[in-house]
């Protein structure tokens, strides 16, 4: 076991391409940390460098304390599972499993018991004879997971070892991955761009994108503290609401003015920096299970008023898509993650830019009377809003 | 069954494919008859079934001319095809691999003088390559051949193996790095067993070439107890040149092998021309 350590790492490929820049972080030992961002953001390189597949271009990398720069992949002892699982095509299952440990020359005996051990962990004891063509994606997925813990290394590494699986198995095996984590304790660092993987999975997270790391903390505070728009808008589904605002002195306190509608501020949505920047062009964001049915909370709370364009019923609940006079955010950050949802989410949002209204998203009650055409107020949480400064897309706290 | 009509058309195309193939297996007819027939049936009816086969002539042939026997000719074809074909395979394979993944400007290079190699016709350098196997002593024996015919047809086999290999994802090769294997290890237990495809390929070409080769061990061989079957079948046009029988069995009795080994891999050679790697 053993902690990973990245030292103001840079990674610069032979083509000019700048994968990664000055990633600071520690992975503690024992911890599975989930690296998240959009596809290219560098995830993959930082795990290929990890294992040694991929040269440092400058910065230090320690494993376990132990600078590894110019380490080997095979000295390293760490395990890698690949994304598409690279399961070596004309051995058997037994044999794939047994490679990392017949690499380390280990006496068959002890091969055999060990193996046949993982093997029975993993549910794949009926398989050992079987090729990998002839076996299901799941199954496919537990050899590899299999040839990785079978020698107990270091450190795991896993690239979106669960994106070719359907939605189902993919559910099933996350719960199956982070139960051997902990039963194994061994430091993992898991790359993912489903965010919900990364929630679910994550000790604590760390979301990338063009190769700079933007926030790193448990998944409750990337959800609860977004550092920036980007983070903001990457995590949750649906995602956070966002209203161009303009942030102005009303009454006693502070108050946004979003589209036409002006929205007095109660003193605890108010932070330190906020009254700043009065006067100015701010982005507003609120998560949709934090506007709620007016007659759900008490008369204090900023509201929020728009045409009802969609009711989707949940069961548990209803997302009502709200049409606000709003200008909507659009900056590099944004596009950046609607692009990759996919190109339609792109285009909806220059829609919304020409037509200077956009959706929102509520979640109200199962039971809450609304219909689609109609106007309709939605209660917006003091405690829950968030600021952002539209330059820099950063927090403003 | 309603999509294909059996028509009077369909038949005709039938039996226009059916002698179209018959005229391949002429020569064989041919071939077969005329090796049992008395040598004068051979010339005044050609086409006609033998009148009394005679199986003696076959014993005849085996004995061989007075360049010694065809079962002596078919060991020598075997151990220099073979040898020759294991010593391409072998070497070539693994020259490849680090060509195909050196990459670069050396790798590039190195490929393009074995590319040069195919082209350039081996038979312009066949007096000073003589002189100086004769001087090294590797005139007239099985060594010789082998290092021989390995020279010779390395660029062809490195050329086939480096495009494979070239095609070929690294993620084996990778995972098989982070668990922990050595250089060796990864050549000889995951790359090599996927190139099996290249591999049948390349023994096949070479085996066969070199197994119908009848200039070099003309050259090499002459006067030795160990030339090879095309050899030995042409000294019995020098010395039976009448006797087409003979010369024809000795012809039947040295295609068998190949054919032979044909048939019994007719499987594993059409998957190793038509099939990639199949994860
Ligand atoms: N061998 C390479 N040479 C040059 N550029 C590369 C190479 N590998 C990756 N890149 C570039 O580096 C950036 C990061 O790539 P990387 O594969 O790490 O992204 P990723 O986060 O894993 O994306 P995905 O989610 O699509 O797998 C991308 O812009 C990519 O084009
Ligand atoms: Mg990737």
């Amino acid at each position: 076991m053993a902690s990973v350590t990245f030292a103001r790492v840079d990674k610069i490929y032979p083509d000019g391409t700048r994968a990664v820049s000055g990633l600071d972080l520690e992975v503690s030992d024992g911890e599975l940390m989930v690296f998240v961002g959009p596809s290219g953001c560098g995830k993959t390189t930082v795990l290929r460098m990890v294992a040694g597949l991929e040269e440092i271009t400058s910065g230090e990398l320690r494993i376990g304390g132990q600078v590894v720069n110019k380490v080997e992949p095979r000295q390293r002892d760490v395990a890698m599972v690949f994304q598409n699982y690279a399961l070596y095509p004309h051995m058997s299952v037994f044999d794939n499993i047994a490679f990392p440990l017949a690499a380390r020359r280990l006496p068959k005996r002890e091969i055999r018991e060990r193996v046949t051990r993982t093997a029975a962990l993993l549910g794949l004891e009926e398989h050992l004879k079987r090729r990998p063509r002839n076996l299901s994606g799941g199954q496919r997925q537990r050899v590899a997971m299999g040839r990785a813990i079978v020698r107990q290394p270091q450190v795991f590494l896993m690239d979106e070892p669960l994106s070719n699986l359907d939605a189902k198995l993919r559910v099933q095996m996350r719960v199956e991955i982070s139960r051997l984590q902990k039963q194994l304790g061994v430091t993992t660092i898991y790359v993912t761009h489903d965010q919900v993987e990364a929630m679910t999975m994550g000790d604590r997270i760390a979301l990338l994108r063009n190769g700079v790391l933007q926030q790193l903390g448990t998944p409750q505070e990337l959800y609860n503290r977004p550092a920036n728009l980007f983070a903001a808008t990457f995590l949750g589904s649906p995602a956070m609401n966002l209203f161009q605002a303009t942030i102005r002195k009303g009454g006693d306190g502070l108050a946004v003015d979003i589209g036409s509608q002006c929205i007095p501020l109660p003193s605890i949505a108010v932070n330190g920096h906020l009254s700043e920047y009065v006067g100015r062009r701010i982005a507003v964001g609120v998560r949709p299970e934090h506007m709620i049915e007016p007659s759900a909370v008490r008369a204090g709370h900023p509201r929020i008023r728009g045409e009802v364009v969609m009711v989707e019923t949940l069961g548990s609940e209803r997302l009502v898509h709200l049409r606000v006079a709003a200008e909507p955010v659009v900056t590099d950050d944004l596009l950046e993650v609607a692009r990759d949802v996919d190109v339609a989410t792109v285009e909806a949002l220059r829609d919304e830019v020409r037509e200077g209204a956009m959706v929102a998203v509520a979640r109200f009650d199962a039971d809450a009377a609304v219909s689609a055409g109609g106007p309709q107020e939605a209660a917006i949480r003091p405690d829950k809003i968030h600021f952002f400064d539209l330059e820099t897309g950063m927090a403003i706290r | 069954m309603g999509l294909f009509r059996y028509s009077w058309r369909t038949f005709l195309r039938e039996m226009l494919l059916l002698a179209l193939a018959a005229l391949w297996w002429l020569p064989f007819y041919i071939l077969t008859t005329t090796s049992v027939k008395p040598s004068s049936e051979g010339f005044t009816s050609p086409f006609q079934l033998p009148g009394h086969p005679d199986l003696g002539i076959y014993a005849q042939a085996w004995q061989g001319s007075g360049n010694g026997s065809l079962g002596q000719a078919l060991e020598s074809s075997l151990i220099i095809t073979i040898g020759s074909v294991m010593a391409l395979i072998a070497l070539g394979s693994s020259a490849a691999y680090v060509v195909a993944r050196r990459g670069g400007r050396p790798g590039n290079v190195v490929y393009l003088l074995f590319v040069l190699g195919i082209i350039l016709p081996y038979q312009l350098g066949i007096v000073p390559l003589y002189a100086a196997f004769r001087r090294l002593g590797l005139v007239g024996n099985y060594a010789g051949m082998v290092l021989l015919y390995t020279g010779l047809l390395m660029p062809l086999t490195v050329f086939l193996y480096t495009g494979f290999v070239r095609a070929l994802p690294r993620d084996y090769e990778e995972a098989a790095q982070v668990d922990g294997a050595g250089h060796g290890r990864i050549f000889f237990r995951v790359v090599f067993p996927l190139l099996r495809p290249v591999t049948g390929t390349v023994a096949i070409l070479t085996g066969l070439i070199i197994w119908n080769d009848f200039f070099l061990p003309l050259v090499f061989l002459s006067g030795t107890a160990y030339i090879t079957l095309p050899v030995a079948v042409y000294s019995f046009v020098g010395e039976y040149g009448a006797q087409w029988n003979l010369i024809f069995a000795a012809v039947a009795i040295s295609i068998l092998p190949v054919l032979g080994f044909f048939l019994l891999a007719q499987r594993q050679l059409i998957r190793s021309f038509g099939g990639g790697i199949k994860g």
